[in-house]
């Protein structure tokens, strides 16, 4: 595998990563933190 | 030796976002909040003007607390106002003694709470006569009710709405779990009730304030609705 595919192999993993991060594991640990105080 | 750099590097970069992640939770939230308060001042102005000229208002004459009507009950105006539309401004809370002062909005879900304090829809509006339910972020995005805890029995919260002035009086505090959805159930009388995260950096349970209206512009209505029901029940 030559340099630039290694190189966009790893753009990729880096931005799925920070997807799931944004999209799920943030809005998760926020809601640990402080939910807003809702009820039910 | 490779995969001991990889898994290095890995191992920083969780470190790295976690505290990036800490640090925009409980101050850079707060510019998110404060900005949307800032705007948020002009639509309510643009609300009462808009909503006082739609409806009657009530005189400007209260009666106080400690002079509840006695014997015969006389006929009382219940005054309302229209339901704000999901995420709008639609009045402001005060409380003097924990240094809050927050226009709040219409709604308690996630994008609503990161403005400011959350009405819940299905509950009437702070100043109506049942259970008007207000909830708030402790530690992030503006933290409005972080000293929530320190309100005592007897203190005031005053919430203005399209209608005027409502004066509440603290009668209760206690921590609930979150899925007591009691304290969000009808009262007799009308009651504000404050909700928000307890303990401070944790969600694992709620804060509650329960606190009775006891000045406002329908305090003789609610007062001469519950003398009809004692005397009813009596």
């Amino acid at each position: 595998m030559n340099r630039a595919a290694r190189l966009v192999i790893w753009v990729v993993v880096v931005l799925v990563a920070l997807a799931i991060l944004w999209f799920f594991v943030f809005p998760w640990a926020e809601g640990l933190l402080d939910s807003g105080g809702t009820i039910g | 030796m490779k995969l001991l750099k990889i898994t290095g590097l890995a191992l920083v970069a969780f470190g790295a976002t976690v505290f990036l992640f800490l640090v925009y939770q409980l101050w850079g939230t707060d510019l998110i909040a404060a900005r949307s308060q800032a705007v948020a001042e002009e639509d309510l102005s643009f609300r009462f003007q808009e909503v006082r000229g739609s409806i009657t208002l009530p005189p400007v004459t209260t009666i106080p607390s400690d002079d509840p009507p006695v014997g015969t009950i006389p006929q009382f105006d219940l005054y309302g106002e229209p339901a704000p539309p999901d995420g709008d401004a639609f009045g402001r809370i005060v409380i003097d003694e924990i240094g809050v002062d927050d226009v709040m909005f219409e709604g308690v879900d996630r994008e609503t709470l990161k403005k400011g304090p959350g009405h819940m829809p299905w509950t009437p509006l702070p100043g109506q006569p049942g259970n008007a339910v207000i909830s708030g972020h402790r530690t992030t995005y503006g933290r409005p009710f972080y000293d929530l805890n320190a309100l005592a029995v007897g203190d005031t919260i005053s919430v203005e709405t399209a209608l005027g002035e409502h004066v509440y009086t603290v009668r209760e505090s206690l921590i609930v779990l979150p899925t007591d959805v009691w304290v969000t159930e009808p009262r007799t009388g009308a009651w504000l009730t404050l909700t928000t995260c307890h303990p401070q950096f944790s969600a694992k349970q709620r804060l509650v304030i329960f606190a009775e209206l006891t000045s406002g512009p329908n305090f003789a209505y609610v007062e001469a609705a519950i003398a009809i029901t004692s005397d009813q029940a009596a």
